[in-house]
């Protein structure tokens, strides 16, 4: 679904992310964890085609995103780790925005808008202008948004910020019914726990250097993934 | 207070650094030109306002030279900034991080004062410089006048910021919890701008008033306007009253800044929570992509005061010149009789409505800032399917949507009731609405070239950005183009071929703009993909 293979993002002589090579396949929740200034959003925003890069090549679904962005966009979401959303519109004026520009059609978009608009508790809030909104409001208007055109594959940079433990709950239900019906997701995390239980592969980022990945078992062994990313992070110093 | 200060002055040095850094030397000196023009018509027309004003100095009030200076400098100041000390002191992104901090009010609020009196400071200088330059030349400089003229200026720009802040803070409470708040903006401003062109179209008999009614205007000023008397007094060498205005401007500005001080967080807290919100009635209808965007455009248009009032102000006007030009047909057809100028008037009368259609394109740049507003939310539309020459068709398409019926239909209305014939009518219609193609087109065209997406408030791209000063300069220039063409081209060909020199016009506005159109769905649609 998604191939990443040797990407490199330099802003001038520093390198951000370092020939990283990721394979994303159907039905996989991609964990992509390491800390703060490591490449995580760096990559994910390459993945959905914000950020250009002149090493390496990101394909959704065989199409490359540099060669046939608006292809690979169809097929794909993205929601950013701050969603700034027009604050002018009310959540339902936006989630329609959105479907209009991937044309949804009419059923489609009332059956998902009210279907996750209920599963997320913000139903009523959608009739509000966005700018009342609070950081988790705009959380949810933004997973929505996300789901309304059903993409195979979603990016996610740290979806469960913001989030009350009830919608967060629903999203990793969500999730892991995006996968089992043959989409896939790559997403990053601060949040372990999550990753550890919700993931099927992850992989770990430092200083734009890939240390780990695979599946969760592969990485992890027997420990916990807290203590093998917290080794990772010092055997790499 | 120092820390926030130096904050401020960073960011704004910074982001002169970025701008200047992001333009090519040929955009950086395209600007430069552009504002050296701007700059010397402005020193022009104060200095030969000043030298008319000189007379007073001769008269037994000479001090009504510079009580007059303050008045026009404070008049241009509250103009010039009072929504932009609105929008920095209670919409400034920062203010909830900033009360969040071991901060106390006066301080943050002490900060961003000083920054917009820098600014008023500015527009003071621009109407005293002159006026002073103007005196030194009349009288002859002294240290003395030249240092209590310096004071005066910097104590006239406090009392103005002192009155920009009150009306900002006024401003404030009154728009927190009104729906229309950027339309109401706009029709106050639409009124201001009405009220300017009334002026300056009377200028001749105010000059006339001003310079033959000099002891009234004195007394008048004595009487009910004393600070500005006491601000002459001073300049023209009284103490006392120098010492009284200095008083009297430290007096009120600590008196508004107490006021300030004290309702900040109060200020902060009022809401529009819309109270009806959950019985909206949900809008799922079907658009296309760009329909879609263009609604978008709409959406933001009429709820931003800032975009509204700075771009939107040429449709208000428009309005207000098709309804005045109705009205007064019998005074204006008079009028242009009486000039005894134009030989078969009726046959240039098409070409006039064009000219001053063409006039209104510069006061409604609406699509110039629109790239740049999407600011912080262009991972949106850059995350979507959608290309880049899309997105900029969808503003395009609502810049036309707002003015070109409205131009179109004016124009018709206006030729019908001064009795143009119908196919100089249908023709003239055509350039003006071809005028606000052009204008939406170029807009968009000069903020690919200086988009600026990293703005504090929605102000800054509006107002102060390299593209709306280039769309206002360029369509200046097309108007001037456009009105003398209409007019030399009749002239010259004779009134008979009147229909002719309009079907040129339009040929040409529709070639130019077509051009363009071509540059900015290829090189501007690559260029938004990369933003």
């Amino acid at each position: 679904m998604l191939k990443i293979e040797g990407y490199t993002k330099r802003y001038g002589e520093k390198v951000a992310v370092n020939n990283l090579n990721l394979h994303i396949a159907p039905g996989e929740i991609y964990g992509f964890i390491g800390h703060n200034g490591a490449g995580k959003t760096t990559t994910l925003k390459a993945c959905s085609g914000l950020l250009q890069f002149t090493e390496g090549t990101i394909t959704v679904n065989g199409k490359s995103i540099q060669k046939e962005p608006l292809a690979c966009k169809k097929e794909m979401a993205y929601i950013p780790d701050n969603p700034d959303l027009y604050d002018f519109l009310t959540g339902y004026d936006y989630l329609n925005f959105v479907a209009d520009v991937y044309e949804v059609s009419k059923e489609d978009r009332n059956k998902r808008i009210d279907e996750y608009g209920e599963l997320l508790g913000i139903t009523d809030a959608l009739a509000l202008p966005i700018s009342e909104y609070s950081h988790g409001m705009k959380q949810k208007v933004a997973i929505i948004s996300a789901l309304v055109h059903a993409p195979k594959l979603i990016l996610m940079d740290e979806p469960f910020v913001g989030l009350d433990p009830l919608a967060s709950h629903q999203l990793k239900q969500l999730m892991a019914k995006h996968c089992a019906e043959g989409g896939a997701i790559f997403f990053s995390t601060h949040v372990l726990e999550v990753a550890e239980k919700l993931c099927h592969k992850v992989a770990i980022i430092k200083g734009g250097n890939l240390i780990a990945s695979g599946t969760m078992e592969e990485v992890k062994g027997n420990s916990s993934l807290e203590n093998v990313f917290l080794e990772l992070e010092e055997k790499t110093e | 207070m120092s820390l926030l200060l130096k904050i401020r002055f960073k960011a704004l040095f910074a982001g002169i650094k970025k701008s200047i850094g992001a333009k090519s030397a040929a955009m950086l000196a395209l600007f430069g030109v552009l504002m050296g023009i701007a700059a010397l018509s402005i020193m022009v027309i104060l200095f030969s306002l000043w030298f008319l004003f000189g007379m007073y100095l001769e008269s037994d009030y000479p001090w009504l030279y510079f009580a007059m200076a303050g008045i026009l400098a404070f008049a241009l100041g509250i103009f010039g900034t009072v929504f932009t000390t609105q929008s920095q002191m209670y919409e400034a992104k920062d203010n909830e991080l900033l009360l969040a901090m071991p901060l106390k009010p006066s301080q943050i609020i002490g900060s961003r004062v000083l920054m917009l009196y820098l600014l008023t400071f500015l527009f003071s200088a621009i109407i005293m410089l002159p006026a002073a330059a103007v005196y030194c030349i009349l009288r002859g400089p002294s240290i003395t006048f030249i240092l209590i003229f310096l004071i005066v200026m910097g104590l006239i720009s406090m009392v103005t910021q002192t009155v920009t802040c009150l009306l900002g803070w006024v401003l404030h409470f009154l728009l927190a919890k009104f729906k229309y708040k950027a339309l109401l903006a706009s029709l106050f401003m639409a009124i201001v701008m009405l009220l300017y062109f009334v002026g300056i179209g009377n200028l001749d008999n105010l000059t006339v008033v001003l310079t033959q009614s000099g002891g009234k205007i004195a007394n008048a000023v004595q009487s009910f306007a004393w600070p500005f008397y006491a601000l002459g007094r001073a300049c023209t060498g009284d103490i006392l009253q120098f010492a009284l205005f200095a008083l009297f401007s430290f007096g009120v500005f600590g008196l508004v800044m107490w006021i300030l001080t004290k309702t900040f967080i109060k200020a902060m807290l009022v809401g529009g929570k819309t109270k009806s919100a959950t019985k909206q009635k949900r809008d799922r209808k079907i658009r296309t992509p760009e329909a879609s965007l263009c609604r978008k455009e709409s959406k933001r248009f009429f709820s931003s005061t800032a975009y509204l009032v700075n771009t939107g102000l040429g449709l208000f006007m428009m309005m207000a010149l098709i309804i005045a030009g109705i009205i007064f047909r019998g005074k204006i057809m008079e009028l242009l009789r009486s000039q005894d100028l134009l030989e078969g008037l009726e046959s240039f009368i098409p070409a006039i409505i064009v000219g001053i259609m063409a006039f209104i394109t510069f006061m409604a740049p609406i699509s110039a800032p629109s790239v740049s507003l999407e600011g912080n939310h262009l991972w949106i539309l850059r995350s979507m399917p959608i290309s880049g020459a899309k997105v900029l068709r969808g503003k395009l398409r609502f810049h036309c949507i707002a003015m070109v019926p409205a131009a179109f239909i004016g124009t018709i209305v206006l030729c019908l009731v001064y009795g143009c014939p119908i196919l100089d009518t249908l023709l003239a219609a055509v350039c003006s609405g071809l005028l606000h193609v052009l204008c939406g087109v170029l807009g968009l065209v000069f903020n690919m070239c200086f988009p600026r997406m990293d703005w504090p408030t929605e102000a800054a791209p509006c107002k102060q950005s390299g593209a709306v000063v280039c769309i206002m300069f360029a369509m200046m220039f097309v108007s001037f183009l456009v009105f003398g063409g209409g007019l030399v081209g009749t002239g010259v060909m004779g009134p008979e071929k009147s229909a002719l020199v309009l079907g040129i016009m339009a040929a040409v506005l529709a070639l130019i703009t077509y051009l363009f159109y071509l540059l900015l769905m290829k090189w501007g649609g690559k260029k938004f993909e990369a933003l």
